[in-house]
């Protein structure tokens, strides 16, 4: 699982939430050749706090989970923690069902 | 004794990981707050040294959270958030948040922030500073504007409002129902009012108080 974030705050409240849910490599959203990275990492999911590019574009090219969790809600509804870890052993098993 | 720290955000992944980055760091309290109801009831039960406030906090924001604790409680408060411009940063502290953040800090940075307003300092990312003295040279700026602006009748004000927006002395006349002799005769009464030299001066005055378009919300005639 790759967790992209502008605030490492946040990653580290995605990695919390994941725990013992799946393995997760945080990764700055600024960080040069992001795409590269992500193909050698091979997750099988994304978490991402920000709009980035390389994350979507991952994501559709190879069908995987994208899971958006905006640092501020700004009116909009950002999922708890418990949610975003239901949300993604749900989306894990849907693959493993696929495969 | 650890420092009580209350972490006050909408989104609880977020709290989470802050926990988790002061839990790990050591010699922190923490307990958290969803909404501004959470944080009142958390700050009488658990007394927190700080808070950390997120400055779109529901229900009104982390300015108004901020107005509420000062007359009530008086935990230090160190407002944050992920992009504020000059006038929110400006607004928290002048509410009375000692601090501002930036929520795209690195952990360590967050510590060493906590540490310094335990010291009696108030912790501000450098990156924010240029933008809060913007914003309080503007507002230094538009209450002197609004000091000379107050001198102004309504109907001064009126006039002076539609020079702001271009409008030549025989169109506000139409505009009005007043003779464009008058009209002259109120520009006069606004550049003497004003001590301006000129209407584009006046206009310039007027835009900043009332902004680009807007009309006075308040009519005062003297």
């Amino acid at each position: 699982m790759a967790v992209i974030c502008v605030a490492p705050l946040m990653a580290e409240g995605v990695a919390n939430a994941l725990d013992g849910v799946a393995d997760t490599r945080l990764l700055p959203a600024d960080l040069e050749d992001l795409s590269t990275l992500l193909l050698t990492l091979a997750p099988d999911a994304i978490v991402v706090d920000c709009e980035c590019r390389a994350a979507h574009v991952h994501a559709t090219e190879h069908d995987l989970p994208l899971f958006v969790v905006p640092v501020e809600a700004n009116g909009g509804d950002v999922p708890s923690p418990e949610r975003l870890r239901a949300l993604v052993v749900g989306s894990l098993l849907a693959v493993q069902v696929r495969a | 004794m650890p420092t009580r720290v209350l972490v006050a955000d909408p989104v609880g992944l977020f709290r989470m990981g802050v926990r988790a980055a002061l839990e790990r760091a050591g010699g922190f309290a923490v307990s958290e707050a969803g909404d501004e109801t959470e944080l009142l009831a958390a700050v009488e039960r658990d007394r927190p040294d700080l808070v950390l406030l997120d400055l779109h906090l529901p229900p009104f924001g982390a300015v108004a959270t901020l107005g509420r604790l000062e007359s009530e409680h008086g935990p230090r408060v160190i407002a944050w958030a992920l992009e504020p411009d000059g006038d929110q940063v400006l607004a928290a502290l002048s509410a009375g948040a000692i601090g501002f953040l930036t929520k795209d800090m690195k952990a360590e940075s967050v510590v060493r922030g906590l540490h310094t307003a335990l010291e009696g300092q108030s912790p501000i990312r450098r990156s924010l500073l240029t933008g809060v003295i913007g914003a309080f040279q503007n507002s230094e700026r538009r209450d002197r504007y609004g000091e000379r602006a107050i001198k102004l009748s309504s109907r001064e004000l009126e006039v002076l409002g539609l020079i702001a927006l271009g409008t030549r002395n025989r169109d506000i006349a139409v505009q009005l129902d007043i003779s464009e002799f008058t009209v002259k005769r109120h520009v006069q009464n606004i550049l003497h009012k004003l001590n301006v030299p000129s209407r584009d001066v006046a206009a310039h005055i007027y835009r900043s108080v009332f902004g680009a378009e807007g009309a006075p919300q308040f009519a005062v005639t003297v």
